[in-house]
C-alpha cells in the first residue's frame, strides 16, 4: 500500500514536471539573476549591499514606496466597494443568468490595460465624453485624468473581477437556511445582511483584498498613462533605473524588494481563512 | 590590399571595388549581396522619411538590405553589448546618450577613412557617432483659444500672470533644466555650465502652472489638441505635420533648443564595414537635403540649407541665431544620473 501510494505520488508529480521545468527556466532562473545583479557593484564584480544601502537612503525610493502602498491600499478599498455589490447580485441569480452576467464581469478582464487606458483618456479627459455631457448641463469640466482619480478608475476597472470571484465563492458557500432562520427570528433584510451574510463572507473579502493588493503593487502602465506626476509606483521606478539612470543594480534591488513584498502578502493570503480557497482546493 | 592571407571574400571584393574609383566610398556594387543591416529608429513620420531618403537609396546603391526596428533604447544596447549578442547594427541616439554610450563602450568609433564629414557643423561631430539632422524644440500653442495670447519666449512661458494658461513640460531633466534657466532670464550663451540650483528654483516657480509633465513625445501636441493643456514644449516637425492637417496650432521659433539627431554603430556589430558605410551615407549632403525635405529637420551642413525646398525651409531652425541653444551633451554626461534622480524626486514632491 505504502509503495503504491508513493508510486502514485511520483506519477502525479510527473504531470507537474513540464510546468515546473518551465517555471524554473523562465521564472526562477531570471529571478535569481536579478537577485545576483542587485548585489553587484555598479561598475564591476564583487558582492555588495551597496544598492540596497543606497536605495534606503534616497528619498526617491521612500516616496515611491509610500505612493505604491497608498495607491495599492486605496485601489483595494475602491475595488471592494464596487465589487461587493456585484458579487452579492451575482449570488442571488439563477445559475443560468449568473453565467451570463459573469461574462460581463470578465470582459474587462480580457481587454488589454493599454487599450483600456487609452479609452479612459477619451472618456475622462477635459474635452472627453463625460465632461462634454456635464458641459451640456452647464457644469464646469471636472479634472478626472492625470491624477489619482484617473489611476483609481483604471486600476479598479482591471481589479474588480479578481475581487468578485472570491467574494462570490464565499457568498455561495453560505447555506441559504441561515438567512431563512434569521428571517424567522424576525430579522429584517438589512439586519440579515449585516449580522449573517456580511460576516460570513469576510474570508472571501480578505482573500480578494490580499489578491488585489498584491496585483496592485506591480502596476505599471495605468499609473504611467492615467496618473499625474506624483503617481510613480515601484514598477515605474524599476523602469526609471533600468532605462533612464542605467543603474541596473538599483533597478534589480527595487525589483527584489517588490517581489519580496508580494511574496509576504501571498504568504499572508495562505494564512487567511478563505484565502486558501484561492491557493488550494482543500480549504473551505 | 591589406595582406596576403588566403583569398578571402573581402579581399576579392576589395579588388573589384578598386575598379570603381569614381564612385563614393560607400558604393561598391556587388560588395555585399545578401547582407543586411538592422537599424533602430523612433518610427513615426521620421522613420518613414528615413526609409525614403536613406534606407532604400542605400540598398539600391550597395545591395545591403535594411531592416528597421522601432525604439532606440540605451538599456537594450547595454544588454546586447554586455552579453556579446548584438542584434542591432545601427541606432538613432538622443543627445545625452552619445557621451554616455561612448563612456560605457556601447559604440564603435566612427571610421574617418570611410565617413567623410569634414564640412559638417562642429556640433554634429563626435568620435563615436555622426549627426545626421538638426532638430529644434520650442513652445507650441493653440491658435483657436485664449484669444491668441501665447508665450513666445521662455521668460514669457515662466510669466504665468502675463500669459495665463496650463503649461506642459517634459518629465525629464535634460532640456528642461536649460529651459528653466532661460525662463529665469539667462541668455542662451550663458546657460552652460548650468547653475543647477537656480534652475530648480525657477522650476519650483512654474510647477503650480504645469498641468502635465509629458512622457511621450506625441503627447506634447495631442494634449493641446485635446484641450488638456495650452502651451507645451515640443518639436518643429510635430507642429509642421499638424498644421499640414489643418489643426489650429502654432510654434514659436524664438529661443529654440537645438539638438542633433545622432546615429551610431553598436560596439561589436557583425557588420562593422556595412555599418560604417551607412554612417557615411547619412553624411552625404544630397541625402541630407532629401531627408530634410521629407522630415522637416535641418541638415548638418550649413551650405545644404539653401538646397532644401522653400516650403520646408521656413520650418528649419536658424543654427546661427545666438538666441537658440545647442544642447551640450558633454556637460550632461557626468551629471545625468544625479540630476535625473534629483529631478524625479523633485517631481514627486
Amino acid at each position: 500500500m505504502q509503495l503504491r501510494a508513493t508510486k502514485a505520488h511520483f506519477r502525479d508529480a510527473a504531470y507537474a514536471m513540464p510546468a515546473a521545468l518551465f517555471m524554473a527556466l523562465l521564472f526562477a532562473f531570471p529571478l535569481f539573476s536579478v537577485l545576483r545583479q542587485s548585489l553587484q557593484q555598479e561598475n564591476g564584480d564583487g558582492l555588495t549591499f551597496q544598492a540596497y544601502a543606497k536605495i534606503f537612503s534616497t528619498p526617491l525610493f521612500l516616496r515611491v514606496a509610500y505612493t505604491t502602498l497608498e495607491v495599492s491600499v486605496s485601489a483595494t478599498v475602491f475595488s471592494l466597494l464596487l465589487a461587493y455589490p456585484i458579487a452579492y447580485f451575482l449570488a442571488k441569480q439563477s445559475p443560468r443568468r449568473r453565467a451570463l452576467y459573469m461574462i460581463l464581469v470578465l470582459v474587462p478582464f480580457w481587454t488589454s490595460s493599454l487599450v483600456k487606458s487609452f479609452s479612459f483618456m477619451v472618456l475622462l479627459g477635459q474635452a472627453g465624453i463625460i465632461n462634454q455631457m456635464l458641459g451640456a448641463f452647464g457644469i464646469a469640466p471636472v479634472k478626472m485624468l492625470f491624477n489619482r482619480f484617473g489611476v483609481m478608475v483604471g486600476m479598479s476597472h482591471f481589479l474588480i473581477p479578481f475581487f468578485v470571484f472570491p467574494i462570490l465563492t464565499s457568498l455561495r458557500s453560505q447555506p441559504p437556511e441561515l438567512a431563512k432562520a434569521a428571517a424567522i427570528m424576525g430579522a429584517g433584510k438589512l439586519r440579515i445582511f449585516l449580522r449573517v451574510t456580511l460576516p460570513l463572507s469576510l474570508p472571501g473579502v480578505m482573500a480578494g483584498a490580499l489578491l488585489v493588493f498584491i496585483l496592485s503593487l506591480g502596476f505599471y502602465i495605468i499609473p504611467a498613462l492615467l496618473g499625474g506626476r506624483q503617481d510613480m509606483m515601484f514598477a515605474n521606478l524599476v523602469d526609471f533605473y533600468t532605462r533612464e539612470a542605467l543603474n541596473w543594480p538599483m533597478a534589480s534591488a527595487v525589483a527584489v524588494l517588490l517581489v519580496t513584498a508580494a511574496a509576504v502578502a501571498a504568504m499572508l493570503l495562505s494564512k487567511v481563512r478563505g484565502g486558501s480557497s484561492i491557493l488550494s482546493e482543500e480549504g473551505h | 590590399m591589406p595582406d596576403l592571407q588566403p583569398l578571402s571574400r573581402r579581399s576579392v571584393i576589395g579588388g573589384l571595388a578598386a575598379g570603381a574609383i569614381a564612385s563614393p566610398a560607400y558604393i561598391r556594387p556587388g560588395w555585399a549581396q545578401g547582407k543586411r543591416l538592422v537599424i533602430v529608429n523612433s518610427g513615426g513620420a521620421m522613420g518613414d522619411a528615413k526609409r525614403k531618403a536613406l534606407y532604400d537609396p542605400f540598398t539600391k546603391a550597395t545591395g545591403i538590405e535594411i531592416v528597421t526596428a522601432s525604439g532606440p533604447d540605451l538599456a537594450k544596447m547595454k544588454a546586447q553589448v554586455e552579453r556579446k549578442d548584438v542584434e542591432w547594427d545601427i541606432t538613432d541616439l538622443n543627445d545625452a546618450w552619445v557621451p554616455a554610450a561612448a563612456r560605457l563602450g556601447l559604440l564603435e568609433k566612427v571610421d574617418e577613412s570611410i565617413v567623410n564629414r569634414a564640412d559638417a557643423i562642429p556640433q554634429s561631430k563626435h568620435e563615436y557617432a555622426v549627426g545626421g539632422t538638426v532638430y529644434a524644440a520650442g513652445i507650441a500653442f493653440p491658435t483657436n483659444r485664449l484669444g491668441g495670447k501665447a508665450p513666445k519666449t521662455w521668460p514669457e512661458f515662466w510669466d504665468a500672470k502675463g500669459f495665463p494658461g496650463r503649461r506642459g513640460l517634459r518629465n525629464r531633466v535634460t532640456d528642461t533644466l536649460e529651459i528653466a534657466l532661460m525662463g529665469d532670464g539667462v541668455p542662451a550663451s550663458q546657460v552652460y555650465p548650468c547653475d543647477i540650483d537656480r534652475a530648480f528654483k525657477a522650476l519650483e516657480r512654474i510647477k503650480p502652472h504645469v498641468s502635465h509633465w509629458i512622457a511621450q513625445t506625441a503627447q506634447t501636441v495631442s494634449l493641446i489638441q485635446g484641450n488638456e493643456t495650452d502651451f507645451t514644449y515640443t518639436y518643429t516637425t510635430r507642429v509642421k505635420d499638424l498644421q499640414a492637417a489643418n489643426v489650429p496650432i502654432d510654434y514659436s521659433f524664438k529661443q529654440n533648443i537645438l539638438g542633433i539627431g545622432w546615429i551610431g554603430a553598436l560596439k561589436g556589430t557583425k557588420n562593422r564595414d556595412a555599418a560604417m558605410r551607412f554612417l557615411a551615407f547619412t553624411m552625404d549632403k544630397d541625402r541630407q537635403v532629401e531627408l530634410s525635405n521629407l522630415s522637416g529637420d535641418a541638415p548638418t551642413y550649413a551650405d545644404a540649407l539653401a538646397k532644401v525646398d522653400p516650403a520646408t525651409r521656413k520650418w528649419l531652425p536658424n543654427i546661427a541665431d545666438p538666441d537658440n541653444l545647442f544642447v551640450n551633451a558633454t556637460w550632461w554626461d557626468s551629471r545625468i544620473e544625479e540630476l535625473n534622480t534629483r529631478f524625479k524626486e523633485w517631481l514627486l514632491t
